[in-house]
């Protein structure tokens, strides 16, 4: 049996003018979806979505965070330092990030066991990417405006998940 | 020609398939007034995500693939008017059901809350995904027998296929495109993790997982629109706009539908954006398919007016047969559906997606999908199918219109409701989404509103258990000739009916999508985690 039958019939001559307008409106409509989904990280690359892996060690990794956070939690973290968070069953290795508006800052963040999501919710805010162990995500973020922001775990990471939160405090 | 043997698998499916959906919509309801503050009905944590994965496996897995096993071999074997293989469909159904008491088992003991995306290293117990081996190892026994049966048909007569039979072999196919995902995860990481105590790389897992979970969504949806197809001319008494753009439409499903699943790891590190966009514009791909189908389906409603003489430009809207329930419910199906859709272009555009990921708006999103589309449309469906195959009437005709609106009504609060709050960025899966006070008030507010919704959805389901479950043990007997109910086509086969054709495209789209993700993932080399209880 011949995989394309002949002759091959011209079973497309049978759509009717409705259906081939319908037709390109729908792969219109896809071609514009993509295109601006496109252009809209090439317009202003602060919006592309973070996707740069680092590899990880989680008991170097633990150090590390513990590190930053006797540092600054509670205290303003300056500008060009990076900021290392590491996230555990059930809580952030830091409690209160204290930044600065409208400045770029690095973020590293890990977990030490089971996946985790990073949701940051505020002031018109909400954004969310997945904490997984394993990797270190690396990636950058500026909040626009001052005020308290509230980062909670949006992946179920075990039956203490709902008590996972940490606070963001971002000052003029 | 008899079909005893291929209506008593559908029976047995069928009435397995309710039970489910009776229990896992409890566990619905229960979830949304535990997540609502201040009700009297408050689960702890762990039954929480106890509750809340047998809600996920039961709802989304085992309800949606029973009633569409029961209504595959009655589709194919009275619109093809073939006999199915009697040993390969008996052991296809016990296997699955083994699998599924296993699971379910596992679930209800408590040792295995780990929803049903079941992400490593969280571990449930090995029975857990025992069970889920043999149920996919079952249900591909159910697609060979269906396929077997297919050919010999095909062999036989060289026509075109008819479109219900279509609809049916499209979703196999997307169901035995998906699963090996699945199967891999489970074969090679999580029964090694949960015997032996194995590490698992995660990024590796979900990729797996989500290469079967995006397709999933389809496997359930093309019954569904199959449904469609087939009731909506019969109900108002015409024939299809045309059944040439549904096939092209159900080609769309079999190219497009795998190799999206990254739209849902927009998030995730270790994955280049490069093939996060692809993945993202081949999603925006399924939508022309969708695009297609409600075109020929509002086409055929108008169509059926223009044919009893009507004039006015939007008078046929007003004449359908909205107190008919099946129709009803098929139209409030549509309807949502095409919210759905939307809202799925919005959680596909790549940068967009960090907006709503991981909130209630996904929840809210494909409750308008599988828990309706897909749902409504099989619940309204029931009503023709229990005469059809049981040979019972059904007892109340009355409930039968009032369920539908129920579900409506109830799903458009529950989804509204939850929609907006995950715009104020309220967490899925969150036993208590009080967090301590910080919760703003809106949380609480919508939360509140949702639970209306899920209690008018309650109140629907159990009017469709209670309806279908009397009619099936206490109704009047019919004679109905469920053959009568599909009509004899004949046709010269086109390169539409070449399935294989079609099938290879496939899979290049799938390698071509897939192989980069995996080359990365593998050659970055894997960073096992070590497996935990929730």
């Amino acid at each position: 049996m011949p995989l394309i039958p002949k002759p091959v019939e011209e079973w497309y001559k049978e759509f009717s003018k409705q259906e081939k307008i319908w037709i390109a409106i729908a792969l219109a409509v896809a071609i514009i979806l993509a295109a601006t989904t496109l252009s809209w990280p090439l317009i202003d690359p602060k919006h592309e979505v973070p996707s740069s892996a680092r590899e990880f060690n989680p008991t170097a990794y633990k150090e590390i965070a513990n590190n930053f956070s006797s540092i600054y939690n509670g205290k303003l973290v300056p500008p060009n330092t990076d900021i290392y968070i590491a996230a555990q069953q059930y809580f952030w290795s830091i409690s209160t990030l204290v930044l600065k508006k409208g400045v770029d800052y690095r973020f590293h963040l890990g977990s030490l066991d089971v996946i985790h999501g990073f949701t940051i919710v505020g002031n018109g805010t909400v954004y969310s990417i997945m904490v997984m162990p394993g990797m270190e995500y690396v990636f950058t973020m500026n909040f626009k405006n001052a005020g308290t922001y509230y980062v909670i775990c949006s992946e179920y990471c075990g039956y203490g998940h709902g008590s996972m939160r940490m606070v963001i405090e971002v000052v003029a | 020609m008899n079909f005893k043997l291929e209506d008593r698998f559908s029976k047995i499916a069928i009435v397995f398939a309710f039970t489910v959906l009776a229990i896992g919509g409890m566990f619905g309801l229960l979830q949304l007034l535990t997540r609502t503050p201040y009700s009297p009905i408050q689960l702890s944590p762990d039954q929480y995500y106890l509750s809340l994965t047998a809600h996920g496996v039961l709802l989304a897995i085992v309800w949606t693939a029973f009633f569409i096993m029961g209504l595959a071999v009655f589709v194919i074997s009275r619109e093809l008017n073939i006999n199915l293989n009697k040993y390969l469909l008996q052991g296809s159904l016990i296997l699955s059901i083994v699998g599924v008491i296993m699971t379910t088992a596992a679930i209800l003991s408590g040792t295995s809350n780990v929803l049903y995306t079941f992400y490593p290293p969280m571990n449930a117990s090995a029975l857990f995904y025992l069970g889920l081996t043999i149920l996919i190892l079952g249900t591909w026994i159910f697609a060979a027998t269906i396929f077997l049966a297919f050919i010999r048909w095909k062999k036989a007569t060289k026509s075109a296929i008819p479109i219900a039979t279509f609809g049916v072999l499209t979703t196999l196919i997307i169901w035995l495109e998906a699963t090996p995902g699945v199967a891999i995860e489970v074969i090679k990481d999580l029964i090694p993790m949960s015997l032996f105590n194995t590490p698992v790389d995660v990024l590796e897992a979900r990729t797996y997982f989500w290469y079967f979970g995006h397709p999933l969504v389809y496997f359930w949806l093309l019954p569904a629109i199959t449904l469609w197809y087939f009731f909506i001319p019969r109900l108002l008494n015409t024939k299809l706009y045309s059944e040439r753009l549904p096939k092209v439409a159900f080609i769309l499903f079999i190219l497009f539908s795998t190799p999206v699943g990254i739209h849902h790891q927009f998030v995730d590190p270790g994955i280049a954006n490069q093939y996060k966009f692809l993945q993202s514009v081949l999603t925006y791909l399924v939508t022309i398919p969708s695009f297609l189908t409600a075109f020929t389906l509002l086409a055929t409603m108008e169509k059926s007016y223009r044919e009893r003489g009507g004039k006015s430009l939007f008078g046929w809207i007003k004449e359908l047969p909205w107190r008919d329930s099946v129709f009803a419910g098929i139209a409030f199906s549509m309807i949502l559906f095409a919210f759905g859709g939307i809202g799925g272009i919005i959680n596909a555009s790549y940068t967009l997606n960090a907006l709503v990921h991981n909130t209630t708006w996904i929840v809210g999103h494909f409750h308008l999908t599988v828990a309706t589309a897909v749902t409504l449309t099989f619940m309204v469906s029931s009503y023709v199918l229990i005469p059809a195959i049981f040979n019972k009437a059904i007892i109340f005709k009355k409930l039968t219109v009032l369920q539908p609106y129920l579900w409506f009504i109830g799903m458009t609060i529950f989804s509204t409701a939850f929609h907006i709050a995950g715009l104020y960025g309220m967490p899925r899966r969150t036993a208590d989404i009080l967090y301590g006070g910080l919760a703003p008030s809106i949380w609480i507010e919508l939360a509140q509103i949702a639970a209306i919704g899920g209690v008018i959805l309650w109140v629907s389901g159990v009017i469709f258990i209670f309806n279908s479950g009397t009619s099936i043990l206490k109704g009047a007997h019919v004679a109905m000739d469920a053959g009568s109910l599909f009509e004899k086509v004949n046709e010269k086969e086109t390169i539409l009916d070449r399935i294989s054709v079609w099938v290879i495209l496939a899979i290049i789209i799938i390698i071509l999508a897939y192989v980069f993700p995996f080359l990365q993932i593998y050659s970055r080399g894997l960073s096992p985690a070590p497996p935990l209880p929730p």
